[in-house]
């Protein structure tokens, strides 16, 4: 099992590498630059700011430049939009308000999810069956950007409990951080709460007609205990297995989520990077998504062996 | 127990009559959509919700939405309105922008000097102005940020700002390293003695633009690019900064060292980025937010907002307008240009986009000052089919299809699909929409790889000089190839002529020269349209949408 970690997490490192390389030479073929505005600057302020930036050093010598303090420095260097600041600066403040969205959005997401699920499997062909993936439905169907403004309408504008866009820390106190959090992780989370449901009812379907599970019931086991001991486990397999890419899913995809909410998480920077060419901070931002995506996949293959004991990698 | 249901009911309906108003698509009804359209729609028994916003800023508070992050809070290398909305509050320059549209006021400096050839300005420096460490703001301060501008080293963007003043260029271009020859320099402490390239009765407002604006040297030697971060900057405005949380809030708090503290009314100002216009209204809305800042959204949604009470117009120093590539073996000949000007309905095209903008005569925008020239171009499509004929373009025959280039946006794309009909119905010719991400509509652009392409203008200053020098040939701006030698002499000319009647009419002469041969189709010149607290006052309709907050109450 350690091999195989250690294994993985080696190939990852060449992974990483090569999305390097390649996202720096794509980014540098896109046409017009970071300092490109609708006014143009003339040719020797344009000068200055490039030998700033070493902007005007051979490409290869530019990427050697960048490859060396990345690697060896871990640092992706000063931000071209925002000179004030460095990549690292910004990677570190946004990465944490990303994570705890995602990680929220993540728990409405597996409750949600899990218990619309297992309530539908139990009661197949019944009311909360209908009702429930009727719900999961909508949920799916239902684009983050219509729920988002409706929630806002109600809960923040009308009634006034949450706050309309925002983001507080614990500063604010855990009252404080909830009302500017739970509307964003709630649209977040819901979708993949749908998805889960999904998953959890076919999952359910499936155990529930097992042998092992005919077993338990002829032991005289109270369906509880049945259901809660050995059905959830198998029962929830295919849902651990979409945790790992919906995890990711909500870190990449709460782009349009920070947006609508104005969250200063780094889904802002993966889009708006490129569209400033902001070089340094477009490579900070895919390594460090890239190495999460990395680490999150190897999480889920490694959790697979805890779950199944069919799985093994040794 | 019975009104329990009640509630969920109301709310429900609620979210139908919010989904009305953001969901866009059908103009059905009268009913669609405003605040206060929705409480008239409540069901009966229903206490109605107020027809107003209730706000939760703090009386002393000024919230404020700006369009992003603000890429930097360093004076000397500003570029946008997000920066300048910070920064003037921060930093005070040798004069001020006036509590709405006016000449600029004393600041920095308490009076000045203007030699008889109107190149030489002899500042005064207020005496008991000081830096928020109480440091003396002196001439010296601002010979030292105008040099640091100025300074190849440090590479700011704005550093042509400064290249009216003499030398100013060569300096930045590195042909000359001695700061001595620059056009700038501290007489004493309370002397600053400045000498420009050429004359420039707008030099004065010049000087309240963010460029002109001084740095604290120290600071700025000690902490170098980290001196804008709270625990560094020392700054000479009516505010000083508390916070600066990248992409959630600047917070700026009362400046006491402020030589005119005594009249600043406002103890706290904090600014927003708020990328989403949506978002801001949202905010707004919900009460968090005295003022959203320029929105800018589909004239559906627009419509809306425009239906309530504390929504407002004002002018802006802007001209949206199309470039006409004159490289173009067609689109060289003038009359061609002439004939697509006159098939544009101007009048038709404010109509549908709304948010305050105005059709546009001129170029230049209304400002004091200036009489701007009016283009012989009043929509009469029997004439431009005419004209078109004229050039050998009989009913748009062998006309060859004209591109139109827009950055992707949807305001952008709805004046081009009018303008596309416009043409393609009055001349009978081809038009296609090609439109490009920013950074590549912006290079496509700069190498004129295009027929007509969108495009705006922001003056920087209530001069006609910062909308006319971008047409003289070889600008870096001009970007369609347009070029003539009588345009170019006459700018010339006015740079060289101090009294300001006979500099004004020679840009005007300049201006139609634009207007009558030129590379343009003027459309409209720009207004912003907000949303405003109504208990917020000082807030007045200034050109350049600059309000700087040492004027503002609640």
């Amino acid at each position: 099992m350690f091999q195989y970690i250690v294994k993985r997490l080696l190939s990852s490192v060449g992974v990483i590498l090569i999305i390097i390389t390649a996202s720096f030479f794509v980014m540098k073929v896109a046409p017009g630059g970071p300092f490109d505005a609708d006014r143009k600057l003339p040719d020797e302020v344009k000068r200055n700011i490039e030998a700033k930036y070493h902007l005007d050093k051979p490409l290869w010598e530019q990427y050697l430049r960048q490859m060396d303090s990345i690697v060896l420095k871990g640092d992706f260097g000063p931000s071209m939009k925002y000179p004030d600041r460095t990549v690292n600066e910004i990677l570190a403040e946004g990465l944490p308000v990303s994570l705890v969205l995602g990680f929220q959005a993540m728990i409405v997401a597996v409750m949600l999810g899990l218990s619309a699920g297992l309530i539908a499997g139990l009661r197949q062909n019944r009311w909360e069956d209908y009702g429930a993936m009727t719900t999961a439905m909508a949920g799916v169907s239902i684009p983050n950007f219509v729920l988002a403004p409706l929630l806002i309408v109600l809960f923040a504008i009308k009634l006034r409990w949450f706050d309309a866009a925002g983001w507080n820390g614990l500063e604010k106190g855990i009252w404080g951080h909830f009302k500017s959090s739970l509307l964003p992780s709630l649209t977040l989370g819901v979708y993949y709460a749908a998805y889960i449901a999904r998953l959890t009812r076919s999952g359910m379907l499936e155990i529930i007609r097992q042998d092992y599970i005919r077993t338990a019931r002829a032991k005289g086991l109270s369906e509880t205990v049945v259901v809660a001991r050995h059905a959830i486990k198998g029962a929830v397999i295919p849902v651990v297995s979409f945790l790992g890419p919906a995890f990711a899913g909500m870190l990449t995809g709460s782009v349009v989520i920070e947006k609508i909410f104005n969250i200063p998480g780094l889904g802002t920077h993966f889009v708006a990077s490129a569209f400033n060419r902001d070089y340094p901070l477009v490579l900070g931002t895919i390594v460090l998504y890239s190495a999460l995506l990395v680490v999150l996949n190897l999480i889920v293959d490694v959790l697979y062996t805890v779950l199944d004991p069919r799985v093994s990698y040794d | 127990m019975s009104r329990r249901p009640a509630a969920p009911l109301a709310a429900f309906l609620l979210l139908l009559a919010a989904c009305s108003s953001s969901g866009g698509g059908d103009k059905a009804g009268p009913a669609t959509a405003t605040t206060a359209g929705e409480a008239k729609k409540a069901p009966p028994g229903e206490p109605a919700p107020k027809n107003e916003t209730a706000f939760e800023t703090p009386a002393d508070t000024f919230v404020f939405a700006i369009g992003g992050e603000p890429e930097t809070l360093d004076v000397g290398k500003m570029r946008g309105v997000n920066e300048f909305a910070v920064g003037m509050n921060l930093f005070e320059g040798l004069v001020e922008y006036a509590k709405g549209e006016g000449p600029v006021v004393p600041a920095a400096a308490e009076s000045w000097k203007v030699s008889e050839d109107g190149r030489t300005y002899t500042f005064t420096m207020r005496e008991g102005a000081k830096w928020s460490n109480g440091d003396p703001v002196t001439a010296h301060d601002f010979e030292w940020s105008w040099l640091r501008v100025l300074d190849a080293a440090t590479a700011s963007p704005y550093a042509e700002q400064l290249w009216i003043l003499q030398g100013g260029r060569a300096f930045t271009q590195g042909a000359n390293k001695d700061p001595k020859s620059v056009g700038v320099k501290a007489l004493d402490d309370r002397t600053l003695e400045v000498k420009l390239e050429y004359v420039a009765p707008y030099f004065l407002e010049l000087c309240a633009h963010h460029t002109f604006r001084p740095a604290h040297r120290k600071t700025v030697e000690a902490k170098g690019d980290q001196w804008t971060r709270p625990e560094n900057m020392v700054s000479n405005g009516a505010f000083k900064l508390s916070e600066w949380v990248p992409n959630k809030n600047v917070v700026l708090v009362k400046n006491d060292q402020y030589w005119d503290a005594a009249n600043v009314k406002l103890a706290k100002v904090v600014v927003l980025p708020i990328q989403e216009n949506t978002t801001a209204i949202n905010m707004y809305e919900a009460g968090k937010l005295d003022w959203t800042g320029s929105v800018n959204l589909p004239s559906i949604k627009m419509a809306t907002l425009s239906q309530r009470k504390d929504y407002k117009e004002e002018p802006y120093l802007g001209i949206y307008f199309y470039r006409i590539n004159v490289q173009h073996p067609v689109l060289k000949n003038n009359t061609v240009r002439k004939a697509l000007n006159l098939a544009v309905d101007r009048e038709g095209i404010v109509k549908v986009v709304k948010s305050g903008f105005t059709p546009a005569s001129s170029f230049v925008p209304k400002m004091d000052g200036y009489t701007a020239a009016k283009g012989d171009f009043d929509f009469d499509p029997d004439r431009a089919r005419e004209l078109l004929a004229q050039a050998g373009f009989p009913e748009g025959k062998d006309f060859p299809t004209l591109r139109i280039l827009y950055n992707t946006d949807e305001n952008h794309k709805k004046v081009a699909e009018m303008i596309q009909q416009m043409w393609t119905r009055h001349l009978k010719i081809n038009v296609e929409l090609v439109n490009q991400e920013w950074k590549v509509y912006l290079k496509s652009q700069q190498e004129i790889d295009y027929d007509v392409s969108r495009s705006g203008w922001i003056g920087d200053y209530h001069d006609p000089k910062t909308f006319l020098d971008m047409w003289t040939t070889g600008n870096g701006n001009n970007n369609t190839g347009w070029s003539d030698k009588e345009y170019d002499g006459l700018i010339e000319k006015a740079d060289h002529e101090p009294d300001a009647a006979r500099r004004s009419a020679l840009l005007a002469q300049a201006e139609a020269i634009l207007l009558d041969r030129g590379p343009v189709v003027p459309i409209k010149h720009y207004a912003r349209a907000f949303l405003i607290n109504p208990a917020v006052k000082g807030f007045e309709p200034q050109l350049l949408d600059l309000h700087p907050a040492k004027y503002i109450s609640k």
